[in-house]
């Protein structure tokens, strides 16, 4: 029996509309395929652009200022959240999910160079004309084995920060010069009444808690790992472990509450009831950002170590190697896009400048710090001085493509001594063996 | 198919199958039920091979691939996290189903009835079902905040505390507040299934029950219950499937932390997978919370007395 039904006001049969709708739906795949198809110089380019979520909108701005200037140019942008960006990255990345830009970081390039998702940008733009403009930290940040990797979005430090006010309430009219000072000045301000007078931006899953940590360490004057990648923070007399003990008495003492997101912690330092914390430089921008409660009240401290350093760090545009197998006219719009967000491709570095003036972000390159917009901007929230002594004293901290998957057990570990589960030294000792595991898995 | 007797030679009655006549609707109907099993073979079986598969490789995008037995499952068994996530994650499993079903059957019976404004308060009741679970994570991270969080504030306004509670920073304190997150996401359908089938019941029994001189509390147990016994066990059954592979409220609000107190299983399929970038002892351990799972609610339903379920079979 052959079915002959006819379909409502469409004078078709069942078979007929099973056929069409089959041809559609073919249609429709081919022409997802074809719009990932290699294009050819001339043809009209669509490039898929990772970020983490961090001021969409300025990021829209300057993509459709781009596409504006760039007719044929198309850019999707994609925003993932900061906790768990590298994550979907990797998923992204591993199961060839379309991306040709995406935001990286120094502490992942290693891991994404060894796995081949991205590629130099040397071959897709001038880079040799900005080497000398970026500033020291952050083109180490982006270069593995002396191949450059991207443009910097920004490059940053991370600073100890405080709120001078509220400390003078509680009677603390100087600023700490050692993590000694920190302690007893805590310890004090808290007999008068503030519950916990530092607050520490840590969770086991955001990276920026690894970051600052190690800053931290930094200061009192070593990082985690020496020059072969041995771990070095074990030893009860290291910087790290030290630092560790330090943050987790704090914690056990409730000298310190902890935070777990950066913009819970602007927030929770804008109710006044912490004076110290340690974050990001622009975090800085933000807690005296106007529309803040405390606005103008937060100053940048020298890192209270006996170094006094902290971590420099980047975060940079990267060309993805599947926007390079998509054939030379889209690495060069990637190569393009890339130049334009990072670089200075009439002269001027508009993007970066454009992120420093409006929501404090550090730059990476050289000439912004003589830009009188940027430093009037940086002005209105930051000691300037301070901040340069400070930058002059940053460092990148060691990576190897194994880094980025001990940062995770590092963070857990940590978690785990902050919370009394175990001691710093198990701690210490559980995420050195699984250094050295990682190591030799990898190497 | 027909199914015949014949009488055979040796005069015994045996069963013969007639060749099956041409079937042009059993054919039509495998026709039409074609698309969706290729969708869902695609998008279920497939993948679920796929797991499988990588379990018993070693499967990262730092490595060679090659066939490694057990050594995953050997590997994610031994770490110390595994028992201490399935820990947490029983424990959070149970307080939740236990908060949600109860709590679903209290506010179903106060929505059966009538009162002024019912007809407002019943889709507000749903609207927590519309919040994705990231979302609702943050929201109630923010409420719980310690300096600024609106649970602190009323409490104190209300003269509970003295001082703010730390929340999120407290073990104890952490996994109450997960759960209570997660109970408001799992509300809404709980009470929605149970409110359905409160709304079947007949006013006839309960005026029946009544002459004979039930009680409030009989009128519940003997003539409410039996008819909402079946919605009670499938809400417990889903809050059950919900809490073992909750994932992204707990992980919004608190990360797992402090240290563990909070670290249910599935982040550690996610973190191994993606984080530490071992997909194949992600697979073993997404394989073995899929097994668990099966094994946790064969163990409900042959818990429950016969005919528990008799409404749906």
């Amino acid at each position: 029996m052959v079915t002959k039904t006819r379909l409502g006001a469409w004078d078709i049969s069942r078979r007929e509309f099973l056929r069409y709708s089959g041809l559609v739906g073919a249609g429709g795949l081919a022409a997802l395929y074809v719009g990932r198809s290699p294009a050819f110089a001339g043809d009209a380019v669509d490039l898929d652009f990772a970020v983490w979520t961090y001021a969409v909108d300025e990021v829209e701005a300057n993509v459709k200022a781009w596409q504006d200037a760039n007719a044929g140019m198309s850019v999707k942008l994609q925003d993932y959240p900061w906790d768990t960006y590298k994550a979907t990255m990797v998923q992204r990345l591993a199961t060839s999910t379309p991306t040709d830009v995406l935001y990286n970081n120094g502490s992942w390039l290693a891991e994404f160079v060894a796995a081949g998702w991205v590629v130099p940008v040397s071959k897709y733009l001038d880079f040799e004309k900005y080497r000398d403009k970026i500033i020291p930290y952050a083109l180490s940040g982006l270069t593995f084995n002396n191949e450059p990797y991207g443009l910097p979005y920004y490059a940053d430090i991370a600073s100890f920060i405080w709120n001078p006010t509220v400390a003078k309430q509680y009677g603390v009219d100087r600023a700490p010069t050692s993590w000694d000072e920190v302690m007893e000045m805590s310890l004090s301000m808290q007999k008068k009444g503030l519950r916990s007078p530092i607050l520490w931006e840590f969770s086991q899953v955001n990276p920026s808690s690894l970051d600052e940590f190690i800053a931290m360490s930094m200061s009192r004057g070593d990082e985690v790992f020496d020059a072969d990648m041995n771990p070095i923070f074990e030893d009860p007399n290291s910087p790290a472990f030290q630092q560790a003990q330090f943050m987790a008495d704090t914690i056990k003492q409730e000298l310190a509450a902890t935070s777990p997101a950066e913009n819970d912690a602007v927030r929770s330092m804008n109710s006044g009831q912490h004076v110290f914390t340690c974050m990001y430089n622009y975090n800085l921008a933000a807690m005296n950002n106007k529309g803040q409660p405390l606005a103008g009240q937060f100053e940048l401290l020298k890192m209270p170590g006996s170094k006094g350093a902290t971590l420099g760090y980047v975060r940079f545009y990267s060309i993805t190697s599947m926007a390079a197998a998509r054939g030379d006219a889209v690495a060069a719009a990637a190569g393009k896009f890339v130049e334009a967000m990072g670089g200075a491709p009439d002269g001027t570095f508009n993007v970066p400048k454009k992120w420093a003036i409006n929501r404090g972000l550090g730059f990476g390159v050289r000439p912004l710090f003589d830009d009188p917009d940027v430093v009037q901007a940086f002005s209105s929230w930051v000691n300037v001085p301070m901040l340069k002594e400070q930058q002059e004293l940053a460092q990148t901290k060691r990576e190897a493509k194994w880094t980025g998957i001990w940062g995770d057990t590092m963070l857990r570990e940590l978690s785990k001594a902050f919370a009394g589960e175990v001691s710093v030294a198990e701690a210490m000792k559980a995420s050195a063996d699984k250094a050295r595991e990682l190591k030799q898995q990898y190497q | 198919m027909t199914v015949s007797l014949k009488r055979s030679g040796d005069g015994l009655t045996r069963l013969e199958r007639a060749r099956p006549a041409p079937n042009y609707e059993a054919r039509w109907g495998w026709s039409l039920l074609l698309p969706a099993l290729v969708v869902i073979g695609a998008l279920s079986v497939v993948p679920l091979a796929r797991a499988i598969y990588s379990s018993f490789r070693q499967t990262s995008p730092l490595l060679p691939p090659k066939f490694i037995g057990f050594d995953n499952y050997r590997a994610v068994m031994e770490s110390g996290a595994f028992m201490t996530a399935w820990r947490v994650t029983l424990q959070f499993t149970t307080i939740t189903v236990v908060l949600t079903t109860v709590m679903a059957m209290i506010s179903a019976s106060a929505l059966n009835s009538s009162f002024r404004g019912s007809s407002v308060v019943k889709p507000l009741v749903l609207l927590p079902w519309a919040v994705p679970g990231v979302i609702a994570g943050v929201i109630w991270r923010w409420m719980f905040n310690n300096n600024y969080g609106a649970i602190n504030t009323i409490l104190h306004a209300l003269g509970v505390i003295d001082a703010y509670v730390y929340w999120l920073s407290k073990p104890g304190l952490a996994m109450l507040a997960a759960c209570i997150a997660q109970t408001w996401s799992l509300l809404p359908l709980s009470i929605i299934l149970i409110l359905a089938a409160l709304q079947n019941i007949p006013e006839e029994q309960y005026e029946a029950a009544r002459l004979d001189g039930a009680n409030s509390f009989q009128l519940y147990r003997y003539v409410t219950f039996p008819h909402i016994r079946t919605s009670v066990v499938i809400v417990a059954l889903y809050n059950s499937l919900m809490g073992l592979t909750a994932y992204d409220i707990v992980y919004t609000m608190t990360a797992g932390g402090p240290g563990t107190a909070t670290s249910v299983i599935s982040y550690f399929t996610w973190s191994i997978s993606f984080t530490n970038l071992n997909i194949g002892q992600g697979a073993a351990l997404a394989t073995i919370i899929a097994l668990v799972s099966i094994v946790f609610i064969i163990g409900i339903l042959r818990l429950l007395p016969k005919g528990a379920l008799s409404d749906v079979d």
